[in-house]
């Protein structure tokens, strides 16, 4: 018998196998059934929600999503009239719009489904709520702490220095096949050549992530005796920098002074306490560098007033409207005030600039919905007693920055005129994930001190 | 396309289904080849060139070969005959064949790491001057590995007089593109579905065996396998390790890339089966394994078999003498190897299981330690293949190394690693963990618990059908482990 058996071929054996298949003609029909009609359910009921939704008005037509298909060979044959080059580069061209069509597609049909909009909020609540699990984005903390995971990523994972890790970025390439420059040292060093030969110092400005400062939210054991984590580069990269020259504001020492939490529950961001703690100490050590040229205080003045919001973390997580687990979080502003008593506004003038990300632009931007007119640029504005000039972007804030700036200077602006400081400032994480690519600058002109007023 | 996506479930696949059974039996062909080209082309649509270009070189290689072989009664090409020496002609057909799907294979796949490799070489020696400035990245086709390799089985049977060439193109491609299992196999021999390609039964059993098949890969990935991703990523990103986090991780990974892969074959032979199509066991219970050679007669089943018929024995097998044999099995684990991936990671873990499957031959076919209980022949055999997923897994040799260093707790860890504790040693993750230990090691396989279907198992199938689709809809994109091979 084992003598036959071995004699089969895979094909046959699998064969018998299938022969053997026990199933009463009822069971497997319902299960066929209950099959299909769970395959055909989500279409079904994924059709009458869409139907629902235009008779409420809320979609222009009764078409289904799934047929709208017409933009998979509209956007490529119009890439493929509109692109230059050879045929090959034309349909390679094509290609690229098509496969860009086709995930839009795809994600459409995706986050439009009802199981995105109906199911996945409960689910999540389940998983938030009893297992207290996030999702690709979200790692939940203790006491109502949430992590944002590229945040812990950067904390706890390799190197971003390691000759590895950058080999591996290098050969990732996400925006159309141009690498990404990995190396922050280089880019920063660069930009700071760049300065100095304009007569400006750079002070560089990484935001510690959340788990650097607030490790124990994250991991019950992790000991206050401990020094707070760090990714292994970081402090090399620190080092570096001082050791040729450039200056470091590293904020972590000032933040990790300070007993109680800087930054918000359910939100990347730090508290505006934070904020305002990180503003004065860099005001301290601008000061202490006698970078600036003294003059009268301006006359900047602050107000309180109060703000709730709920977490950006908290928003990855797309729990349903109503499952407060996670409710507004109210924070105390302090919004700083121009002497014309107006609310702080920036000033081109200026001899400091701020090029910032969403940590200079969380409590300044209104799209934020944390206020305005408390930002980090409005507090060191306020402890510097001078105005202060800024570029921000919330995201990859430290390449979007550099490159308005050149932008700027492309389009005949003159950001950099008559500056002195340049603080650029980043979240940490952006040393680990960030683009690093060098950026040429124009020289300009620094201008006479007395034309530094507002 | 993934099977584990919005689009495939709810969308391609019903109406897949409809329309083939709604069509006349000799159109089925043509369809499942038509709908197979659109869901590799979903990945990118210009990879179609290439599967097209491989399909036809092997079919027009199969009909060379088999021109001089007569015809049999139907009119259909006879059998080359074996042990006969083959003409010119034929020899040719094969060199086509053969070339123009290695070249393939090798351009696209080995390209980027044959320039890195000869650059960090010529780094190594000072001789800079040498190294390639080469701009090209070369992109990997999705699947190529496992359709070039089904597509060469096709003319070297033909060759071997294995297998009778097929006439009609159609047929031949359905072959070649057959979605179930193009992008991440099992790979499928011609022979094994010729007959089915010509004329093949589809019942109600066997649909609702698919069926079962299909829900139990689907769990498999979606319940066990992207919980211990999330486990073995987290840790495997994490630098210098806790030797018992380096632990959890590793075993994580084992659990994620068998349920995974296993879960991928589930699903091809469950859609299979859907469309009157047989495919061949592709995992067997592998980490039940009691020697390293029985795992590799377990795990990937038809990588292994496909190395042992078209590499290992051409080569000369263990007929060669000893050493010969010896040779003969580290070369093919390390091509093996390096099929999987091209970086010298993958030749590592290649190399090692070669060397173990060697030290196994030389004690007649046994683990050194046979002589144990069953219980610790299976735990040192699991203890082995995890060492080795290490090289499979890091990111490269250097982390292969220091995370290897974390298992046998020779790495000093920093403070930071220790907040990711806070994120893989939740309950839920402990559990997903623990369940995939009780189904690895105790639990039946799929081909048995489907064997017989009760009404029980019936609603056990579609409840983690369900259960499958809600935790799916709060997953983002989660491709399967081999789709980058």
């Amino acid at each position: 018998m084992n003598q036959q058996k071995s004699n089969l071929t895979r094909e046959d054996e699998a064969r018998v196998e299938m022969a053997r298949t026990t199933v009463s003609p009822v069971c497997g029909a319902w299960l066929i059934s209950l099959f299909i009609t769970a395959l055909l359910a989500v279409f079904v009921i994924q059709y009458a929600d869409d139907l629902t939704q235009y008779f409420q008005g809320a979609r222009p037509d009764a078409v289904p999503e799934f047929v709208r298909i017409k933009p998979l060979w509209i956007t490529p044959g119009r890439a493929f009239q509109t692109s230059e080059g050879s045929p090959w580069a034309r349909l390679t061209a094509a290609n690229r719009a098509l496969l860009g069509e086709m995930k839009r597609y795809e994600t459409r049909l995706e986050e439009t489904s009802w199981l995105a909009r109906r199911v996945l909020p409960q689910a999540q609540y389940v998983f938030t709520r009893w297992f207290r699990i996030g999702n690709e984005k979200v790692y939940c903390g203790r006491k109502g702490e949430l992590f944002y995971r590229p945040d812990v990523d950067f904390t706890a994972g390799r190197g971003f220095l390691d000759p590895g890790q950058l080999r591996s970025r290098r050969l990732s390439s996400p925006d159309r096949g141009i690498p990404v420059q990995p190396d922050p040292l280089a880019a920063i060093r660069d930009f700071d050549r760049e300065l100095k030969a304009m007569g400006i110092r750079l002070i560089v400005m990484p935001v510690p992530a959340k788990p650097a400062r607030q490790p124990a939210r994250l991991y019950k054991h992790y000991s206050d005796k401990l020094p707070p984590p760090l990714n292994p580069s970081y402090r090399v990269l620190v080092s570096t920098l001082q050791a040729d020259g450039i200056e470091v504001f590293d904020c972590l020492e000032t933040l990790s002074k300070h007993k109680k939490s800087v930054y918000l529950k359910q939100d990347t961001h730090w508290l505006p306490s934070g904020a305002m703690l990180a503003a004065e100490a860099l005001a301290r050590r601008i000061r202490a560098m006698g970078l600036l040229p003294e003059q009268p205080p301006a006359g900047y003045t602050r107000r309180e007033v109060d703000v709730a919001n709920r977490g950006d973390i908290a928003a990855l997580l797309r729990l349903p409207e109503e499952a407060g687990l996670y409710d507004p979080q109210w924070v105390e502003l302090f919004q700083v005030i121009s002497p014309d008593k107006k609310l702080w506004m920036r000033s081109e003038r200026s001899d400091v600039l701020l090029l910032g990300d969403s940590f200079a632009n969380i409590y300044s931007l209104p799209s934020m919905n944390w206020g305005v007119s408390a930002g980090l640029a409005e507090q060191l504005s306020y402890y510097l007693q001078r105005p202060v000039d800024r570029i921000t972007f919330n995201d990859n804030g430290a390449y979007a920055t550099r490159l308005e700036l050149a932008r700027r200077q492309t389009a005949g602006m003159h950001p950099l005129e008559g500056k002195r400081v340049v603080i650029w400032e980043f979240a940490a994480r952006e040393l680990a994930q960030g683009d690093w690519k060098k950026i040429p600058l124009k020289p300009e002109e620094a201008r006479p001190p007395s034309a530094l007023t507002e | 396309m993934v099977f584990s996506s919005h689009l495939f479930l709810f969308y391609f696949l019903p109406v897949v289904l409809a329309v083939y059974y709604l069509l006349p039996r000799p159109a089925r062909n043509l369809f499942l080849t038509l709908v197979s080209y659109l869901f590799y082309g979903w990945a990118n649509p210009l990879f179609l060139i290439l599967l097209f270009f491989s399909t036809l070189v092997d079919y027009v290689a199969g009909l060379m070969m088999a021109s001089g072989a007569g015809r049999e009664a139907d009119g259909s090409p006879g059998l080359l005959a074996k042990g006969v020496l083959r003409r010119s002609r034929e020899k040719w057909a094969l060199g086509i064949s053969l070339a123009s799907n290695l070249l393939l294979l090798g351009f696209f796949k080995y390209f980027n790491f044959g320039v890195d490799s000869f650059n960090g070489l010529v780094t190594a020696l000072g001789l800079e001057m040498w190294r390639l400035d080469v701009m090209l990245r070369v992109v990997l086709p999705l699947g190529i590995s496992f359709y070039t390799f089904q597509s060469m089985s096709y003319t070297i049977d033909v060759y071997r007089g294995d297998a009778r060439a097929i006439r009609n193109f159609t047929d031949f491609a359905c072959f070649v593109s057959m979605f179930p299992q193009l992008v991440a196999g099992p790979i499928i021999r011609f022979s094994e579905v010729a007959d089915q390609l010509r004329g093949r039964i589809e019942t109600p059993e066997l649909f609702a065996r698919g069926v079962a098949f299909f829900c139990l890969g689907l769990a498999k990935k979606v319940i066990l396998a992207n919980p211990c991703g999330k486990i073995a990523d987290t840790l495997f990103d994490g630098g210098v390790l806790g030797c018992l986090d380096a632990w959890y991780g590793v075993t994580a990974y084992a659990f994620q890339i068998y349920f995974d892969f296993s879960a991928y074959s589930d699903m091809a032979i469950g859609l299979g089966l859907m469309m009157g199509f047989i495919f061949p066991e592709n995992f067997n219970s592998p980490y039940r394994s009691q020697s390293i050679t029985e795992f590799w007669r377990r795990w990937h089943i038809s990588l292994s078999s496909w190395l042992r018929d078209y590499l290992y024995i051409p080569l000369g097998g263990s007929r060669l003498g000893t050493r010969r044999t010896y040779v003969n099995l580290m070369l093919v684990m390390l091509l093996g190897g390096l099929w999987h991936g091209a970086a010298w990671k993958f030749a590592v873990w290649g190399g090692l299981h070669g060397s173990l499957l060697a030290l196994e031959r030389r004690i007649g076919k046994q683990s050194f330690y046979h002589r144990l209980p069953p219980f610790f022949r299976t735990a040192f055999t699991f203890i082995f293949v995890l060492f080795t997923w290490v090289f499979f897994r890091a990111a490269d040799l250097p982390a292969a190394i220091t995370f290897c260093r974390s298992l046998l707790g020779l790495g000093a860890s920093p403070d930071s690693t220790l907040l990711l504790r806070g994120v893989v040693f939740k309950p839920y993750y402990l559990m997903t963990f623990a369940l995939c230990a009780v189904i690895v090691w105790a639990a039946p396989k799929t081909w048995e618990w489907t064997r017989r279907l009760t009404w029980f198992k019936t609603v056990i199938a579609l409840m983690l059908f369900v259960l499958s689709v809600i935790l799916l809809s709060m997953q983002s994109y989660n491709p399967f482990i081999y789709f980058i091979f």
